[in-house]
């Protein structure tokens, strides 16, 4: 059976229309690189003194801030976060707030922090950024949010690391799927067609039929190699993919702890189209009983049902992935939930 | 051994391609002679259980062959009257190809793919594209692919079409040691492949079985009807719309015409022995044109 699989590659791969395929393909595969993994925001950096990198310079800078942090993730190191962030961009904190091109580009190390700064003193952050302009007292000043307010930790700490660039990559990849899903689709069509009919186009079929296989386990043989073929190709696309993403932006962050990654933003970790966030630690999600949530969205506690809004989205989780899951919401008021959410937005 | 062929009849649509083939084949070589369009390679295909038969059977040691499936396969060799090759492959490779579809295991089929080369005179082009090869070279890959099982029955549609005059004389010699202990059907328009090698002979007309015998008794239909005449070149152009004229060559300025006729076709004509290729002008003289 292994001879005959390997046969039918060959067969395969003795069509000039196969390997044309593949070529176009290797040369689709790097214009969506391009276009999606390569040309992006998030392979810009604004920097503290003003100036904006992009592509790979952007890429290593924002490895560069986030390695300041590796290793253990506690709240010493979410104040040391908090800290850093404004001592190099105090001035930009209320084009931050409001401008989201301008955060869009901040080292992603900093993305997650309005997690932990406590909401009731965001008004009063609010007021005082908005009143200075540009200027503002330190965060950490305000206190921070525990880590344990977001979920039971382990004995072990969470491990920070970076990951953007890769999780940057996943999910470029993964979004334009279609796109590439497409082209190689054709491929297979192609490949595999050839090995189905290529007895009949080039009249081999009256040997064939007459062997002792020829009308059993080739078909077997067939359906196998174009399997083999579909998981190879798929392979290769996305080796393809990783190889050159690696080679643009390097492999820092690549085997980051996946469960890190949850920890550090709530709302990666909320379920697509819900809200509830899953992760130990946040058993007061519940669905929404407010009525005015649409179907499927939860709320963070019951007690958000008293904000389920004429506005619906303010208490509402899930309308976008966007959204933070701060578990201590239930202690802000609407209009506090309404500016931290927008806020969440922007951070985002 | 023994295939039997029991009423075997093809139709498609209102055409009756065969119609009731009746035989019997035991080891020997078996020619099959008609025109074109007389059924032969659909009787061939039938015979390979490539086609399945409108009605009647076909049955090796008494069981049919559609039944036997893979077993009867295993014992089969076919060379197809038109075949392809997959043109990326060299020579060894499809070999090696038709031998995993034959099941024969790796090590037997690469010796047999290596002898089979050698002894069509394709050594030397083992490694090379099939793309490159020339039409006898393809043909004689073709005969090596039928032959690497060993089969028990070997079915050759036009074997010789493509080859020299010395692959041909080379192929017969080896087909006829090797039908020795098999059965070798055969099928070509060239009388004298059949002529030479053929125990037994059958002759297909309209899909129809017509004649079926040795080369000697189904000649002998024709006994005291062959003549030769050595005419002029008119003389030579009357008989030939006349009778059926098998034959014709220059001596010197006279032209010895060989006519098939129950009466003395010219006055100077002289009775000869008849051979395979007259009777077969005398069955399907005129087909064709």
């Amino acid at each position: 059976m292994l001879r005959m699989i390997r046969f039918e590659f060959q067969k395969m791969f003795g069509r000039a229309v196969v390997i044309g395929a593949l070529a176009v393909l290797v040369f689709i595969s790097f214009i969506l690189l391009k276009a999606y993994c390569f040309n992006t925001s998030r392979t810009t950096a604004y920097l503290p003194d003003g100036t904006t990198l992009s592509g790979r310079e952007a890429i290593l800078y924002h490895q560069s801030v986030a390695g300041k942090y590796e290793g253990d993730f506690t709240d010493e190191a979410v104040a040391r976060m908090v800290s850093d962030f404004a001592e190099e961009y105090p001035k930009d904190f209320y084009g931050m707030t409001h401008d989201g091109s301008v955060n869009a580009s901040l080292p992603s190390a900093y993305l997650y922090l309005p997690m932990f700064l406590p909401p009731q003193n965001y008004d009063e952050i609010f007021r005082e950024a908005a009143g200075k302009g540009t200027a503002i007292s330190p965060l950490t000043e305000y206190g921070l949010i525990s880590m344990r307010e977001y979920m039971s930790l382990a004995d072990e700490p969470l491990q920070y690391g970076y990951s953007d660039s890769w999780e940057l990559f996943f999910l470029s990849f993964f979004g334009p799927a279609a796109a590439i899903a497409t082209p190689v689709l054709i491929v297979i069509i192609l490949a595999v067609s050839t090995a189905f009919s290529g007895e009949y186009s080039m009249k081999t079929a009256p040997l064939i039929l007459t062997t002792k296989y020829g009308k059993s386990r080739q078909i077997t043989a067939k359906l196998l190699a174009s399997l083999l073929f579909a998981t190879l190709l798929m392979g290769f696309v996305f080796a393809l993919f990783c190889i050159a993403f690696g080679l643009q932006y390097g492999l820092a962050g690549w085997n980051a702890d996946m469960q890190t990654n949850f920890g550090l933003c709530g709302s990666r970790y909320c379920p697509a189209g819900i809200g509830s966030r899953s992760a130990p630690g946040y058993a007061d999600c519940f669905s929404c009983e407010c009525g005015e949530c649409p179907g499927g969205i939860a709320s963070a506690n019951r007690q958000f049902v008293d904000f389920c809004p004429s506005s619906p989205w303010t208490g509402c989780w899930g309308w976008d992935s966007n959204i933070g899951c701060a578990g201590s919401f239930r202690r802000y008021s609407t209009q506090s939930i309404s500016k931290l959410s927008r806020r969440s937005m922007i951070f985002r | 051994m023994q295939l039997v062929l029991d009423r075997l009849t093809k139709q498609y649509g209102t055409k009756i391609a065969l119609d009731r083939i009746d035989a019997v084949f035991q080891p020997g070589i078996y020619g099959l002679l008609g025109a074109n369009g007389a059924g032969k390679t659909t009787l061939l295909r039938l015979i390979c259980d490539i086609l399945k038969p409108t009605s009647g059977e076909a049955r090796l040691n008494g069981k049919n062959i559609g039944e036997l499936g893979e077993k009867y396969r295993a014992a089969l060799g076919y060379l197809p009257q038109e075949f392809g090759f997959y043109p990326n492959f060299t020579a060894t490779d499809f070999l090696l190809y038709m031998a995993s579809l034959k099941g024969l295991n790796k090590r037997y089929a690469r010796e047999k793919a290596a002898g089979l080369l050698e002894t069509v005179g394709l050594k030397k082009e083992q490694g090379k594209k099939i793309k490159t090869f020339s039409g006898g070279m393809k043909q004689r890959l073709g005969i090596a692919q039928a032959l690497l099982n060993d089969p028990e029955i070997l079915i050759l549609d036009e074997p010789t079409a493509g080859l020299d005059p010395k692959e041909r004389v080379k192929f017969r010699n080896f087909i006829r040691a090797y039908g020795e202990n098999k059965i070798v059907i055969l099928s070509t328009h060239i009388v004298t492949d059949v002529e030479h090698i053929a125990d037994e002979i059958l002759i297909l007309k309209d899909g129809s079985l017509v004649k079926k015998g040795t080369e000697n008794s189904i000649i002998s239909e024709i006994a005291g009807c062959v003549w030769e005449c050595r005419v002029t070149k008119q003389e030579a152009i009357h008989l030939e719309n006349t009778f059926t004229v098998c034959n014709s060559k220059s001596e010197d300025e006279k032209i010895v015409v060989r006519v098939i006729s129950d009466q003395k076709p010219w006055k100077t004509a002289t009775p000869v022995p008849p051979c395979l290729e007259d009777l077969y002008m005398h069955y399907f003289h005129g087909e064709g044109q």
